[in-house]
């Protein structure tokens, strides 16, 4: 259910960055106020819209994985650490 | 909206003026993009290390780097005399800025090679910090102003109602002509109206003195009787 969720979400995030890639592209091709308006704004607000979706569902994934945890024990257990853990 | 209005919505503009490298960089990016996007919407791999890390090219790294070049080369672009003569309105006073036989004070510069075909951006843009994007901004109030009234007014009507927001600044012309300068100063009617040429009381570019800018022009007093 869980990958379900995570692919579905990537593919979303996928297939919008197509239509953001075009209207970047038609300003950069045909650059007319309208076209140039339209790609600096609807088109970089939906890229802009995918990265953010992949970042969170990536985000996400580590997480359930448990990655940032072994970081944060990683983290915990430099000097620092240990002489914080060490007080009475 | 009919078949006519539509084409010239969409109808293709040579792009001329804008940075080479910027625009193939922009293309570039855009195609490994959609290359990875695709494949990974057709392919539907399985979720691995490799296929995320390639999913970040394709979603974020090269997205970011055809938009970020893309913005270069768009603002770029804008500066350009074609692109400011792209909105038909402002096609006489391009047509007129090209043509090499004419007298007006916008030919003249066009014809400077300082100026060359950012001429339009040359003069009317604001000077000091951040005075691209300033300017631009401003731009974004002709953008809204040409698509919600000028879009459908014939040319001729538009050359009549069509006029600056506000006086042009005699700031703009001394960037280049300074008033310190002795042959400035040794034209009489320069120096005998200094105070009200730094003040912008008089105008630079009013007929009498170096005006009109362009054939269209108003004439000076025409913008202070506009203004509420």
């Amino acid at each position: 259910m869980r990958t379900k969720w995570v692919m579905l979400s990537l593919r979303v995030a996928a297939f919008c960055t197509l239509p953001a890639l075009g209207l970047m592209m038609w300003g950069v091709l045909d650059p007319r106020p309208i076209a140039l308006v339209v790609a600096m704004s609807v088109g970089q607000a939906l890229g802009t819209l995918s990265f953010v979706l992949y970042t969170v569902v990536v985000v996400a994934d580590l997480m359930h994985a448990h990655v940032f945890s072994g970081v944060t024990r990683r983290f915990s257990s430099t000097p620092a650490g240990r002489s914080r853990s060490d007080k009475p | 909206m009919n078949a006519a209005t539509i084409s010239s919505l969409v109808a293709p503009e040579a792009v001329v003026g804008m940075h080479p490298i910027m625009v193939w960089c922009s293309i570039a990016c855009a195609l490994i993009a959609s290359a990875i996007v695709i494949w990974f919407l057709a392919r539907r791999p399985a979720l691995t290390a490799s296929v995320k890390v390639l999913l970040l090219m394709g979603i974020g790294v090269f997205p970011i780097g055809s938009a970020a070049t893309g913005n270069i080369a768009g603002f770029e672009h804008t500066k350009h005399r074609r692109f400011c003569g792209s909105c038909h309105v402002m096609g006489p006073y391009r047509k007129d800025a090209e043509n090499p036989a004419s007298r007006s004070l916008a030919s003249a510069h066009a014809r400077n090679e300082e100026f060359g075909t950012d001429n339009c951006y040359e003069c009317h843009k604001d000077y000091g910090a951040f005075s691209t994007v300033m300017t631009k901004i401003g731009g974004m109030r002709h953008v809204y102003e040409y698509y919600t009234h000028y879009y459908a007014v014939d040319v001729r009507t538009a050359l009549e109602e069509i006029e600056l927001y506000k006086p042009f600044a005699n700031a703009n012309c001394m960037r280049c002509h300074s008033s310190e300068t002795h042959s400035w100063l040794a034209v009489s009617d320069h120096n005998g109206n200094l105070p009200r040429v730094r003040s912008g009381e008089v105008s630079c570019v009013s007929e009498g003195c170096h005006g009109p800018a362009h054939p269209f022009s108003k004439p000076k007093v025409h913008h202070r009787e506009a203004q509420p």
